[in-house]
């Protein structure tokens, strides 16, 4: 188990230093930097030059990943040349609403898919379910987004169109987030289903559930006993997937529903070169999907214990 | 398990009831109330410190509303006073100077004077100065102050442009306490406070009690930011704003007619949509290759499918609101003939390749589609690449001059001075126009009205450009809101005609 953990952490100590080279490299390749775009089509080249200097882009690249790389290290990300704000504040305030979304997203997913994909493995209502699954493929988030938007909001007008508040306010974060995170959850739990329905279809087939089933458990007691356990590793890696998934399909809700999360700061960064933020935001998203998966290996070592032996 | 689905259910039920229960929701909240104004429309800016970016959205939302220049332009383009009262312009047209309006305070509650207007003025002009406009002021000499409510300015030569400028950003009286905070909290002497700012969400004014001109309906207005043209479009449609400032595309205006609930504003903006030549290269510098694109393109057609047929027609780089506008749109007339003709002339009627590369901004790629059509009716091969914009249309296009031809809008204002500037991305250098502009800037109000027209004509029969285009400021505004101010004029967006009842 020790062994186990050990491996896993270091491969991710590795792939983090890897993914920084990686970053920075792409934000310097990046045409257009930021004093050209901050000062625009009036500016004067001398002054492009002088703010070029004074936010050190005109030092050699070596020199600024170094700068950039051990800063991190002990925790400073930088400041901001556009905003003139340090980096990882800007960050986290926007963390609050991607995260919000994305674990309610994989919340109501979860919720949707595991019932349903348990009763899509029954002969009866299968069909019904794979319907479901097969919509929720082929509707892409944006549209599912708009389409609740509309019903909900401009026809309906139950639910804001838009808009974020605060975990504060309950009442009304609960109000902002149905619509996103519905959007989310409806696609992705679609996703979900097969993989559960699929699992519990292979499951239910071995050996122990037939002894199980023939020393007279039902079929649902034997799958709630015996079942489901083993049914679940092959999901959990699945939603850890999906979590990256989420991530991405978050950028687009964000721009649907106008909720000032990481993915929209992440493009007016772009577009305005704010190539510290840019940075920045790459790096802690990196992080977050490699810490997900972290976690999602340290689940499946605890729930199968067969993992834990050296491969 | 077996009963757990139905009471999961019935929990859903429950939890989607409540969510949905009170449908005057708070998203409502302030769409019925006269005290609040809610607009949509303009784009977030990364700062609010409108001396260190061209960023256009800043002036939007401030100027105007919270800062304040010297003198202002009203919604014909016409000089009006600002927070001065009025001013001397000396003969020989070198020397101003301004009576400042008294017993008027900043937000803060500074009171402005004289050494508001010099500290203002010499941080924009000072030697380490890195403000996008520090051209605009490049004729000033020396700002002093006479009194506390007098200031003069010496200019190295006689400028009209610089006067009109001071109605731009370049010209916002700052509070010299509050400089250190310009990028989040701004202060000025207009009709409204900044109130706060929620990073990707909105920002918030506040009504100036203490201001010297006419109060305000408004004790709150709210600008929220969509970077989504539909959810812009439904957040109208679902009654959370008052006004959208700025729709994206007038494709989206026929849900906004039905029923009666809005109203619909059209006016003139400074954004001329250009088709850019790059005349670094000898085709181009050709005037008679450039003639043979302008008249191969039939613009009335283009505006109508590009742009819904909003929008106006202009044949050189000024608008309406400009006061030496006149129609030049059929000066060079749309006539492939012609067009064939003068190709053969300047000796490319075998064919001609060009690099076309173009912003990728909807109305840009849409027009440019049609251009490169068009002009491969007349022989012309257009190879058509799209380009990021900003960052990378400014630097290999703007900077670095990689291009054969690009359509951009120029929004900012009196931006046809930009003709006499041989290093400009356009590499247009044509004596006559330079002459000229140097002549309107220096004469009288009559020599420079007709001066601008001289210049605005030479650059037309000229081809400088192909001026496709002025962008329409298409507004939508609920039945209950009136008064918004048609024109973009200055750049500021002026909130004060605007009431709710």
């Amino acid at each position: 188990m020790v062994w186990a953990v050990l491996r896993r952490t270091l491969v991710m100590a590795v792939t983090v230093f890897a993914a920084s080279v990686v970053v920075f490299a792409a934000c310097s390749a990046l045409p257009g930097d930021t004093a050209t775009v901050l000062l625009g089509e009036r500016a004067d080249p001398a002054s492009v030059a002088a703010l070029r200097h004074e936010i050190g882009t005109d030092r050699p690249l070596a020199v600024q990943y170094a700068d950039w790389a051990t800063g991190m290290l002990g925790g400073d990300f930088g400041t901001s040349v556009v905003t003139r704000r340090p980096v990882w504040p800007q960050i986290a305030d926007r963390l609050q609403v991607t995260a919000s979304l994305v674990v309610t997203g994989m919340a109501l997913a979860v919720l949707l898919a595991v019932p349903l994909g348990v009763l899509a493995s029954r002969r009866r209502i299968g069909p019904l379910v794979s319907v479901f699954g097969q919509l929720g493929m082929a509707v892409p988030v944006f549209v599912a987004g708009i389409l609740l938007s509309y019903v909900f909001a401009v026809r309906l007008r139950v639910l804001p169109a838009g808009g974020y508040a605060p975990l504060g306010d309950p009442y009304q974060w609960v109000r902002h987030m149905a619509l996103p995170a519905l959007s989310l959850g409806l696609v992705q739990g679609a996703v979900l289903v097969r993989y559960v329905r699929g699992e519990v279809l292979e499951v239910m087939e071995k050996e122990y559930i037939r002894t199980a089933l023939a020393t007279g458990r039902t079929w649902w007691g034997a799958l709630w006993h015996h079942g489901l356990r083993n049914a679940v590793v092959p999901v959990l890696t699945v939603i850890g997937v999906q979590f990256v998934v989420l991530l991405s399909g978050a950028v687009i809700v964000e721009a649907v529903f106008t909720l000032p999360g990481v993915g929209q700061m992440l493009l007016r960064a772009v577009e305005g070169r704010d190539l510290l933020l840019v940075q920045g935001v790459v790096m802690i998203l990196i992080a977050l999907v490699l810490v997900i998966n972290y976690l999602v290996d340290l689940l499946c070592l605890a729930v199968d214990p067969r993992l834990r032996r050296p491969a | 398990m077996r009963s757990a689905a139905p009471r999961l259910a019935a929990l859903a039920a429950v939890a989607g009831l409540l969510l949905t229960a009170c449908s005057q929701s708070a998203a409502d909240q302030g769409r019925g109330d006269p005290g609040t104004l809610l607009v949509g429309g303009e784009v977030e800016p990364q700062t609010l410190d409108l001396t260190v970016t061209s960023n256009a959205s800043i002036p939007s939302m401030l100027l105007g509303n919270v800062y304040e220049t010297l003198v202002d332009r009203d919604q014909k383009g016409t000089v009006t006073p600002g927070l001065a009262s009025s001013w001397d312009i000396d003969r020989d047209r070198r020397r101003y100077v301004f009576h400042l309006r008294q017993g008027v305070r900043f937000g803060n509650g500074d009171p402005f004077t004289a050494r508001d207007v010099v500290f203002s003025f010499d941080r924009v002009r000072a030697a380490a100065s890195r403000h996008p406009f520090k051209q605009q002021f490049a004729a000033v000499s020396d700002v002093k102050a006479r009194d506390d409510h007098t200031v003069e300015v010496d200019l190295k030569r006689p400028s009209n442009l610089w006067l009109l400028n001071l109605s731009g950003p370049v010209g916002v009286i700052l509070n010299q306490r509050a400089v250190g905070s310009l990028a989040d909290r701004p202060v000025g002497t207009g009709p409204f406070t900044f109130g706060r700012w929620d990073r990707g969400n909105q920002i918030v004014l506040a009504r100036n009690d203490a201001y010297w001109g006419a109060k305000t309906q408004f004790k709150t207005v709210t600008f929220r930011f969509y970077n989504d043209p539909n959810a812009l479009g439904n957040a109208m449609l679902a009654g959370e704003l008052d006004l959208i400032t700025n729709v994206p595309a007038p494709q989206s205006l026929p849900q906004f007619r039905d029923g009666g609930r809005f109203r619909i504003t059209t006016g003139h903006t400074n954004g001329e949509v250009v088709l850019g030549f790059n005349d670094a290269r000898p085709a181009l510098r050709d005037r008679r290759v450039r003639q043979a694109i302008t008249q191969a393109i039939d613009r009335a057609a283009l505006l109508k499918t590009v742009w819904a047929g909003y929008g106006t027609l202009i044949g050189s780089m000024v608008p309406p609101t400009d006061p030496w506008y006149e129609d030049l749109s059929k000066r060079v007339p749309y006539d492939p003939a012609a067009s064939r003709r003068l190709l053969d002339a300047a000796g490319y009627g075998g064919g001609l390749k060009l690099r076309f590369r173009v912003p990728n901004r909807p109305y840009a790629t849409q027009a440019a589609q049609f251009v490169a059509d068009q002009l491969g009716r007349i022989g012309v091969r257009v190879q058509m690449e799209q380009v990021e914009f900003p960052g990378r249309w400014l630097d290999e296009v703007f900077t670095k001059g990689d291009y054969d031809m690009t359509v951009i809008m120029h929004s900012e204002p009196l931006d046809i001075v930009q003709y006499g500037n041989p290093s400009y991305y356009w590499h247009y250098d044509n004596p006559k126009v330079q002459r000229e502009l140097a002549a309107a800037d220096a004469g009288t109000p009559a020599e420079e009205v007709a001066g601008m027209r001289e210049v605005a004509r030479t650059i037309a029969d000229d081809a400088a450009s192909c001026w496709l285009w002025l962008m329409p400021s298409i507004q939508v505004s609920a039945r209950n809101v009136t008064g918004v101010p048609p024109n973009v004029v200055t750049g500021g967006y002026d909130l004060s005609s605007i009431r709710k009842s």
